[in-house]
């Protein structure tokens, strides 16, 4: 019965499916209660008219000259049995059984009575079920010496009239709540395609869409429980966009990238072709062999904010002061080449400054950020990496000498293939700090050093 | 002759106030206890009528009912109080040793009471309504097992009575248990004959004496049977016996008086000797005779010896019917 074996099943048939045993059920719980409470109604308004007889018997009890005697109230039995419409029983005796009048081995009251309070029971009478009222009239004298104080006074009548009673009444009850189950079905049904209508709007509409129409879906006039799915789908629909969008700009930014390079490198070798002179070639080639260096530099470049862009990161537990000589230690062969005095600030403890990120993009990061130090800053300054964690996140700094942001393009840093002054790049290292600080919901911050010219360059991000 | 017993009377004044007091006592009473129109009524009825044709001019008999589960409470005061009433004969029947055998009345043996006289015997019979649909008592013997449930006995005295007897018999005799047959009670045969009457019971398995005095009244009965050896006489020569009708069911039925525990030797044998001639002239037994009754007078130690035999005679009969085993404390 599982409901992943009936995929076929709709909202409304589910629905139907699930209300119409459980209405069944209440309706049958409503019909039992029923029946219970018209027999009770059936036996009260019955048991008046037995208690009427036990009264009728007990005023005409006479005693006199020491003995006991009951007139028979005859014409009322017949008008109660008339209404009884089954047989009328009736005893009179005493409660030590000296005397007995009427229908002798009536059932006996099942609790112990109380004089002048009525009991009323039900029992079998020679095989025919019944409905007896007892009661206790108390005697003023005892009918002699050691005799009982007491007359018990039982009336019985059969049950059939107080039977068909409750059943014609249970009879009309089933009528009006199969009536009523019938109205529940319809309404159900009605409500339940009434209540789907918008789902079926939606399904429609986006059926309707074409393939590459990646707006959000519109909400409006959906009911509330419908917004949370909506609401998933249109987040899931914003994240294709950013994903196609970063795709259209990976194909712009790789022709972009490729494009030039390839162009330089075609006119070099076709200049080194027609050389004959071989110091010629030679130094063509020179320039050959650094052009290719900056292509793959940029092309890496290029893959690296790609992945940074579109991949998304894996965070991992990592010690910040290794990261920062890691990149150091990779950096030395530049930074000796441009005499660059590259170091990492070390706190004077050495421990390990554990922080949580993806590893490989943030390294890139602070290598990105550490090659544009040692390519812009002054020829022979001093780069330092530095790194920090407090409460609320990390951070990782780059320090130069150098002569700071370039006011022209300061505003636009961090744009792809904007370049500073003299830049040998493709513009593409800020962007990839960039991109990959904010995959990390971080900052990358660009401020001129406070104790004299340089750029510190700050890549903070919060716990998560 | 009168010295004696007043200084008899004094003697015994001085050691048992009561006895003196009842010693003194004119007869004056007769007890019935049940409502009027029964057997009883009429045994009563009989005494004073016998009494007042024997010493025209006395002051008659009064007779008071005292109804309350045919005699037992009745016999009850009588057993258990020594004070007498003072002056009272009541009235009994086979019926009060049937209950007494069987311990109905109470853990009595019927040596409580003195058993002054009886006056005759009488004889059961099977009544219905005059417009029943049963004209002879095999229609009614073969209705019975069918009709159970239709065909309520009414019955002076309730499970284990003389007229409840006299019913299971007849149950017993058509094939229908005593247990499954219908029974109303009352309080005494009077009042089931009345409800006969009255259409409200279907059967009364009563006396002769009390339903002669009703056909007498013109009540709309129909007897079926008498429960005698032979047919009785009289009005009833023309109303067969149930043996004649291939029902082999008799039920004599003793009619007597006793007086209470309380009441001295001396009084019971004035009053022997008041009520004995009186019974015994023949306007009374023909007054007996007239209802149906066997008009035979027994009186001391013969009645005696016959309420212990019949007393015995009922516990047997009510072993072989299968009475139910009285509840503890009746």
């Amino acid at each position: 019965m599982s409901w992943k074996h009936r995929p076929k099943l709709g909202l409304r048939s589910r629905l139907l499916l699930l209300l119409l045993p459980a209405m069944g059920l209440i309706t049958a719980c409503g019909l039992w209660l029923t029946r219970i409470d018209a027999l009770a109604a059936a036996n009260a308004a019955y048991d008046r008219s037995l208690l009427g007889a036990i009264k009728a018997l007990e005023q005409n009890i006479t005693i006199g000259a020491g003995g006991l005697a009951v007139e028979l109230p005859y014409r009322l039995f017949e008008f109660f049995q008339l209404t009884a419409s089954g047989a009328v029983y009736f005893r009179v005796a005493t409660t030590d059984g000296l005397v007995e009048i009427g229908h002798p081995g009536l059932p006996a009251p099942p609790e112990a009575l109380r004089a002048g309070e009525p009991v009323f029971y039900d029992a079998s009478y020679f095989g025919e079920s019944v409905r007896l009222g007892a009661y206790l009239h108390p005697l003023e004298a005892p009918l002699g010496p050691g005799a009982s104080r007491a007359l018990l006074i039982q009336v019985a009548e059969g049950t059939g009239s107080r039977e068909r009673f409750s059943a014609a009444f249970v009879r009309g009850t089933a009528l009006r709540d199969g009536l009523l189950l019938v109205l529940m079905v319809i309404t159900v049904t009605a409500v339940a395609s009434w209540a789907l209508a918008p789902l079926r709007r939606l399904a429609a509409d986006t059926a309707a869409r074409r393939d590459d129409d990646l707006r959000p879906l519109d909400a409006t006039g959906l009911p509330a429980d419908l917004r949370p799915l909506v609401d998933t789908v249109n987040r899931q629909l914003d994240r294709t966009a950013a994903l196609m969008q970063a795709r259209e700009r990976f194909v712009d930014d790789a022709s972009h990238q490729l494009r030039t390079p390839l162009t330089t490198l075609r006119a070099q070798v076709d200049y080194a072709r027609r050389e004959s002179d071989p110091e010629r070639v030679r130094a063509a080639l020179e320039a050959l062999s650094s052009e290719l260096g900056h292509a793959v530099r940029a092309t890496n470049q290029l893959l690296t904010l790609a992945r940074s862009d579109t991949v998304m990161p894996q965070p991992e537990a990592f010690d910040l002061l290794e990261l920062a000589r890691e990149v150091a230690v990779s950096l030395l062969p530049q930074a000796r080449a441009a005499q660059v005095d590259l170091g990492v600030d070390d706190p004077a403890v050495r421990m390990p400054l554990s922080a949580r990120g993806d590893r490989t993009l943030l390294r890139e990061a602070l290598l990105n950020l550490a090659h544009n130090a040692i390519g812009h800053g002054r020829g022979g300054g001093i780069v330092t990496l530095q790194a920090a964690a407090d409460a609320r996140g990390w951070c990782l700094v780059v320090v130069d000498d150098g002569p700071g942001l370039d006011p022209a393009v300061a505003g636009r840093l961090g744009e792809r293939f904007v370049k500073g002054r003299g830049g040998r790049g493709a513009g593409l290292g800020l962007a990839i700090a960039r991109s990959v600080i904010e995959r990390h919901a971080g900052r990358l911050r660009l401020e001129p050093r406070e104790d004299g010219p340089g750029l510190r360059a700050t890549l903070w991000w919060p716990r998560p | 002759m009168r010295r004696r017993p007043l200084l008899a009377g004094l003697v015994a004044a001085a050691a048992w106030p009561d006895r003196a007091r009842a010693a003194a006592a004119e007869l004056v009473q007769c007890i019935a206890p049940a409502k009027p129109g029964g057997g009883f009524d009429l045994t009563c009825q009989l005494v004073r009528d016998a009494l007042a044709r024997h010493q025209p001019g006395s002051r008659p008999l009064t007779v008071s009912y005292q109804p309350g589960g045919i005699g037992a409470l009745t016999y009850h005061a009588r057993a258990t109080t020594l004070a007498a009433d003072t002056g009272a004969v009541v009235a009994f029947s086979g019926g009060t040793l049937l209950n007494l055998a069987q311990g109905r009345f109470g853990a009595y043996t019927g040596r409580e009471v003195r058993w002054l006289l009886s006056l005759g015997v009488d004889h059961g019979l099977v009544a219905v309504h005059r417009e029943a649909p049963w004209t002879t008592l095999k229609q009614l013997m073969e209705a019975l097992p069918l009709q159970a449930q239709h065909i309520a006995f009414g019955a002076g005295g309730t499970i284990g009575s003389q007229d409840w007897m006299k019913a299971a018999l007849l149950a017993r005799a058509a094939g229908l248990s005593p247990k499954a047959m219908r029974l109303v009670a009352f309080e005494g045969g009077g009042e089931a004959l009345e409800a006969l009457a009255g259409r409200h019971v279907q059967v009364v398995a009563g006396d002769v004496a009390e339903v002669a005095g009703l056909l007498e009244a013109g009540r709309p009965l129909r007897v079926l049977a008498v429960l005698a050896a032979q047919r009785l006489p009289g009005r009833w020569a023309r109303v067969p016996t149930a043996r004649e009708q291939g029902y082999d069911i008799r039920w004599p039925i003793l009619r007597g008086l006793y007086v209470g525990a309380g009441v001295p030797d001396e009084l019971v044998r004035r009053w022997q000797d008041l009520l004995l001639p009186a019974l015994s002239t023949p306007a009374s037994v023909a007054a007996r005779e007239q209802l149906g009754l066997q008009a035979s007078l027994v009186s001391g130690p013969a009645l005696e010896q016959l309420v212990a035999r019949q007393m015995d005679e009922y516990r047997r009969m009510a072993r072989d019917i299968g009475l139910p085993p009285l509840p503890a404390g009746r």
